[in-house]
């Protein structure tokens, strides 16, 4: 039995007008699903809507077995969700340490060795831990956010544009931590626009068109794939690819 | 002269940074700027009266405890005024705000709000209490003589002593407990909070009790020291806001200081202008502080 399984899921800020429409996908344990796409496709909605952040109208979401269709953002927490936004995703006012607590509000014993657990994974943040988020750089924000999501030792983490705005050098820097992640048994799914790098390290990608999944597959064949580049992915990447 | 114009501000200073903080938090949790905050304190000193009232008959209640003013009646006062303006804000949470909440109204929607329930928390004040002023006690109190020739009156000490302490403990609440980073949390980024299993309606809940706290605790101090009058919140309303703003929305530490500063200023410049004017100097250092610094005098970087 797949970890996560989304079947026929429809979403939006509006019921009359829907952005994801019937999408699906599977997700195992220690896999990296990526979520490729064109702009306006849905990809990021589709996210939000399992993170219940955006409204779910139809369709279901189970983690684990569990339904989590339609709970609220603050219990998905609990059932074992992590999520990473893609912009303001760390309190700006709170230190790295006062972060990692926040992103530890459900634990009470644990929290102690979590941190520890996070410094040891994230050692950039160890030196800043009574810095202010504002201070960090912008791969030390992403690193930060990723590590506030995973205080709670979450079963599946997802990612919504975890390359945007960061160097090449922070993008294999932070994908390579997503791979570790993933390789810890953590299932990943994660939204990109950085085509190239996002199937490099995924497992599986699902090509989001029009809020329905029009291709899946394999990463490396998706990525072989000309037509499906020239169709869907090709500008994008070109403009990934271009020199500044 | 000066020495004693800067005790007097030091002194209601502190109760103003009560008063103030609150006021903070509604700005930065509640996203709202709550006009009815003045008249939680007035809720308070009243609660408290009405205790002090009851209690008169009980000679031995009424008995000073050397050197205050005020004998065992006033901590259990204090008591009921904390538990009465607690139950007051979360009312009103229930019946008013929480429901605009819910129906998506704009903060100014709620800003009317509560411009009306400060009228009727008034009214109802006048209604149970009528216009007088009341003081909690009748009993002559001798000043402390401090050097420089400085007089300070016991219960003023105790209060300040307090407040102190009623800050330190907050401080170490916002920053120490698991509570506290939840109301920071969702002061800069409720969706982010929530998606770290804060349940964003509880927070708020809980920042009604600590403000109500707060406001019970200066308005059983400003009665203690000055008086209680129905008015009494409105009176203190524009230090209250002056302070929270001054001090840069959601700043704990910046409410207090601003609170120093109004006071300080207030007492300072009444010496050489007449004290019909008192009223105006938190106005005028509003606009300053607007003018030269909209995030506030000691707001965060991330803020400005």
């Amino acid at each position: 039995m797949s970890l996560l399984r989304v079947d026929d899921i429809v979403a939006g800020y509006v019921a009359d007008l829907p952005i994801v429409n019937g999408a699906s996908l599977s997700l195992d344990a220690g896999e990296i699903l990526v979520v490729l796409g064109p702009n306006g496709a849905g990809k990021s909605t589709l996210v939000k809507a399992l993170a219940g952040i955006v409204s779910t109208f139809s369709g279901s979401v189970r983690l684990a077995g569990n339904d989590i269709t339609r709970l609220p953002a603050h219990r998905l927490s609990a059932s074992g969700m992590g999520f990473v936004p893609q912009t303001a995703n760390i309190f700006t006012t709170l230190s790295v340490d006062d972060n990692l607590r926040a992103g530890g509000y459900l634990l009470r014993r644990e929290l102690r060795r979590q941190l520890d657990g996070a410094y040891q994974r994230f050692p950039d943040l160890a030196p800043r831990r009574n810095q202010p988020g504002s201070a960090l750089s912008g791969g030390q924000r992403q690193m930060l956010a990723i590590a506030r999501a995973l205080m709670t030792s979450p079963r599946l983490l997802i990612l919504d544009e975890p390359s945007a705005g960061l160097s090449p050098l922070m993008v294999t820097e932070v994908f390579g931590q997503v791979r570790r992640i993933a390789d810890s048994g953590i299932a990943v799914l994660m939204v990109e626009q950085n085509v190239k790098a996002g199937l490099r390290i995924a497992d599986r990608g699902l090509v989001l068109v029009n809020g329905t999944v029009a291709h899946a597959g394999p990463a490396a064949q998706l990525a072989r794939d000309p037509k499906l580049v020239q169709l869907y992915l090709g500008r994008q990447t070109q403009d990934r690819e271009a020199p500044p | 002269m000066i020495l004693q114009a800067l005790l007097d501000g030091l002194l209601s200073g502190a109760i103003v940074a009560l008063g103030a903080i609150g006021v903070s938090f509604s700005l930065a949790i509640l996203r709202f700027a709550n006009f009815s905050h003045g008249d939680l304190l007035a809720i308070g000193g009243y609660a408290a009266l009405f205790v002090l009232l009851l209690l008169a008959a009980s000679q031995s209640a009424v008995i000073p405890l050397e050197p205050f003013s005020f004998g065992w009646r006033l901590p259990v006062a204090l008591l009921f005024a904390l538990i009465a303006t607690v139950c007051v804000a979360l009312l009103l949470d229930r019946l008013v705000y929480r429901h605009l909440r819910a129906r998506g109204a704009d903060p100014l929607t709620l800003v009317f709000a509560s411009f009306g329930l400060a009228l009727v928390l008034r009214n109802l004040l006048v209604l149970l209490f009528g216009h007088d002023p009341y003081n909690y006690s009748s009993d002559i109190q001798m000043a402390l003589r401090l050097p420089g020739g400085v007089l300070v009156m016991p219960d003023q000490v105790l209060v300040f002593a307090l407040t102190l302490l009623v800050l330190a403990l907050l401080w170490f609440f916002l920053q120490r407990t698991r509570y506290g980073i939840a109301m920071r949390s969702v002061a800069e980024n409720p969706p982010l909070a929530s998606l770290a299993g804060i349940d964003i309606g509880a927070t708020v809940r809980l920042t009604w009790i600590v403000s109500a706290l707060l406001a019970a605790l200066a308005g059983v101090f400003y009665g203690v020291t000055v008086q209680v009058r129905p008015e009494m919140g409105s009176n203190l309303l524009l230090p209250l806001f002056t302070a929270a703003i001054l001090g840069g929305v959601g700043r704990v530490g910046g409410a207090v200081l601003g609170a120093l500063l109004i006071s300080l200023s207030e007492n300072l410049v009444t010496l050489v202008i007449p004290n019909m004017y008192k009223p105006m100097i938190p106005f005028v250092l509003l606009l300053l502080v607007l003018y030269v610094r909209p995030a506030g005098l000691f707001a965060s970087p991330a803020q400005r």
